[in-house]
């Protein structure tokens, strides 16, 4: 009778630990797919052409750091890479000033037109932004902005908002009224039960509006290729591009190059990855 | 006239009546108790009190002055919440002292006040912890000091024990009126527990389905409750009701309608009922301790087959079936320390001086009920 209840036992464990080797199995393989072109990428950028082409593989012999201040003062990298940092920085900014009080009105605030604009706000989310790039031209051409960095920016931020403003609308949604009606009790006026309760409280979804934005727009390159002409304007995305052309005989520093555009977005993700889980499950599972 | 006057007092959400309270008066330094089931409007009238909502009609006067048009700030309210709504990335001081902060009380001001209630609360080692790293009762006390610190003109609390368990609850239950026999603010307090209502209130107001059903001392709601619906709600094991039909033949005398038991009613009772042509239908209320019961007793009313037999410690209750009725059963107080057996007869008698009776037609006591005169207009203005 026991002996069964061991045998038991000991089968339901087995399978758990098959199953537990299963996954990470694929895991594994599933990283190493992610992991390994920037690996690669990484390894060829401290080689010559010569190394590259003989040994493609292979460790570098003798590591040539001289690629990245190449492709950063020759290539323009080091320029790109200031532009990129000003457009992300404004635009994300911008988003995070503004996602909060438009998720808090729509959660919390009555008034007519509420629903329409949150509907309207969530078609956003279902727009793609090369469907609009043409109209998207010619207004910022007759606003006189394109070539500017507010070409990129309000377009990025017109573009960011609607997803943003969904994940803090729904964080907004959870939070209990009682919290209000107790500001409201302790005196505070709407704007100090924004600043002082409702903005603190609504911090991790934030962030995940923060790193999202930041990773999406620092990547962004449809804009920056249509609506930036001047090379002294481009965004790294952009300048990877000319880059490429300029460079074409030279694949050590084009690899140094990628891996320096690359990098902030590999650091935001290695040192955020569980709050932008946590924010990715909470504004997809949220109720709309 | 009381200190805080609730007038007409109507509230509706969309069109739906939620609170039809009608008047209210509270005195100065009074515990007074909303109790009802859920959902028969205790919060709503809480909140129209605190300005949390306006009501449609009628109005709420502080001191004799009209204050539907006053934020919650402005009326000097402070209110204690069901859920406690702490904010939860403010650490305890800061929960606590957030309004004083809002009314820009000089900070030593602050940082005193906040110790003093702090000690009284004897929450003084918890005021640098967030409120998620804090008991429920831990959380309790920190509401009831955000409430305390603004020396407000009056506490509102919303079920503030409902989420402890229960023996905290009573021992906060106590800490609370202690607080109150010590601040004597005037509290406001809601609960749907008639136990926790009794101990605590020094006036108890009974709603159901928005209205008043009764206001009053614990003790004179619990002894004359003016309607079977109070009667019912007040007390634990609930109050036995018996149907019964008023004999014809003889002057104030009861039949139980299910069978041949017969009571005699308390002279002023029979009296009054014969005078004014009552119906030929009661219903008689009897709380269990009135009910005396044994396996002999003195002059018994009838006999009864025990059902159930519940031991609670203190007191025992028997659950039992009258014989000779069909069905009508009582529970009655115990008292021998010896339990019933299920199966057993005991004898039992009702005492003539606790009975109440309601009229089946309208729920309404048909002795000496303040509510029944007004209705029927002086037909029954001699029941005293
Ligand atoms: N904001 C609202 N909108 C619509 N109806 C409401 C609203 N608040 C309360 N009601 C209704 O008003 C009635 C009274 O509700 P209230 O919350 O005051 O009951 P309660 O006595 O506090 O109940 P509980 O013991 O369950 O807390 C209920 O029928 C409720 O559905
Ligand atoms: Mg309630």
């Amino acid at each position: 009778m026991t002996g069964d209840l061991y045998a038991l036992e000991f089968k339901k464990r087995r399978q758990r630990l098959l199953k537990r080797l299963a996954l990470y199995a694929a895991l594994i393989l599933y990283a190493f797919f992610i992991i390994y072109p920037i690996f690669w990428v990484g390894v060829n950028s401290l080689k010559d052409n010569q190394e590259i082409f003989t040994r493609p593989w292979g460790l570098p012999a003798d590591p040539k750091w001289g690629n990245y201040r190449e492709a950063w003062a020759d290539g323009n990298i080091g320029g790109a890479f200031k532009n990129s940092v000003i457009v992300t920085g404004t635009s994300v900014l911008a988003i995070a000033l503004m996602a909060p009080m438009a998720g808090y009105a729509l959660a919390r605030l009555r008034f007519t037109g509420q629903k329409a604009i949150f509907y309207l706000f969530l078609s956003g989310m279902f727009i793609a932004p090369i469907t609009g790039l043409i109209p998207l031209l010619k207004l910022l051409r007759n606003l006189g902005l394109v070539n500017s960095y507010w070409a990129l920016i309000l377009p990025n931020v017109a573009y960011g908002l609607p997803l943003s403003v969904f994940i803090v609308r729904s964080f907004f949604v959870g939070i209990p009224k009682s919290i209000e009606d107790a500001t409201r009790v302790d005196g505070l006026s709407s704007w100090q039960t924004y600043w002082m309760i409702m903005l603190p409280m609504a911090l991790p979804a934030l962030y995940t509006v923060i790193i999202l934005q930041t990773v999406y727009i620092w990547n962004e390159f449809l804009f920056a290729l249509v609506l930036i002409r001047t090379p002294d304007l481009f965004t790294l995305p952009r300048a990877l591009v000319t880059f490429k052309g300029t460079f074409i005989t030279s694949f050590g520093p084009l690899n140094a190059a990628v891996i320096l555009s690359a990098v902030p977005t590999i650091i935001l993700y290695s040192i955020f990855s569980d709050k932008i889980r946590r924010g990715m499950s909470m504004g997809f599972s949220a109720k709309g | 006239m009381g200190n805080l006057v609730l007038r007409n007092i109507v509230k509706k959400f969309n069109d739906s009546m939620a609170v039809d309270i009608g008047s209210l008066e509270i005195d100065e330094g009074e515990f007074i108790v909303l109790l009802g089931p859920s959902g028969c409007g205790k919060t709503t009238t809480l909140r129209l009190i605190a300005g949390l909502e306006s009501p449609t009609e009628g109005e709420i006067l502080f001191n004799g002055q009209v204050v539907n048009a006053l934020s919650p700030k402005e009326r000097n309210i402070a209110m204690v919440f069901q859920d406690y709504a702490l904010y939860p990335h403010m650490r305890v001081y800061e929960n606590i002292a957030l309004n004083l902060r809002v009314d820009r009380v000089p900070r030593d001001e602050i940082d005193r006040r906040v110790r003093e209630v702090a000690g009284l609360l004897n929450i003084g080692h918890l005021l640098g912890r967030k409120p998620r790293a804090m008991s429920g009762g831990q959380q309790q006390r920190v509401a009831l000091g955000r409430a305390i610190v603004r020396n407000p003109k009056y506490f509102l609390m919303d079920e503030p024990l409902s989420n402890l368990d229960a023996k905290l609850r009573l021992t906060m239950r106590s800490e609370i009126k202690k607080l109150h026999n010590r601040l004597g603010t005037t509290t406001i307090y809601v609960t749907h527990d008639q136990e926790e209502a009794m101990v605590i209130a020094d006036r108890i107001v009974i709603l159901k389905d928005g209205r008043i059903q009764q206001a009053g001392s614990p003790r004179e709601i619990y002894e004359h409750p003016q309607s079977r619906f109070v009667a019912n709600f007040i007390g634990s094991p609930e109050m036995n009701f018996l149907n019964c039909r008023v004999d014809p033949a003889e002057k104030g005398a009861l039949l139980l309608l299910t069978g041949g038991l017969r009571l005699l009613l308390p002279p002023d009772g029979a009296e009054a009922m014969a005078r004014a042509n009552l119906p030929r239908e009661a219903i008689l209320g009897i709380r269990p301790k009135n009910v005396k019961t044994g396996y002999q007793v003195e002059n018994p009313d009838g006999v009864g087959e025990v059902a159930f037999f519940e031991r609670l410690g203190e007191v025992n209750y028997v659950h039992f079936n009258i014989l000779g009725t069909s069905g009508a059963s009582l529970i009655a107080r115990w008292d021998a320390d010896d339990g019933a057996t299920p199966g057993d007869q005991v004898q039992f008698r009702l005492d003539r001086t606790r009975i109440h009776l309601f009229d089946p037609a309208d729920d309404l006591s048909l002795l000496g009920n303040a509510l029944r005169q007004n209705r029927s207009a002086g037909s029954l203005a001699a029941i005293g």
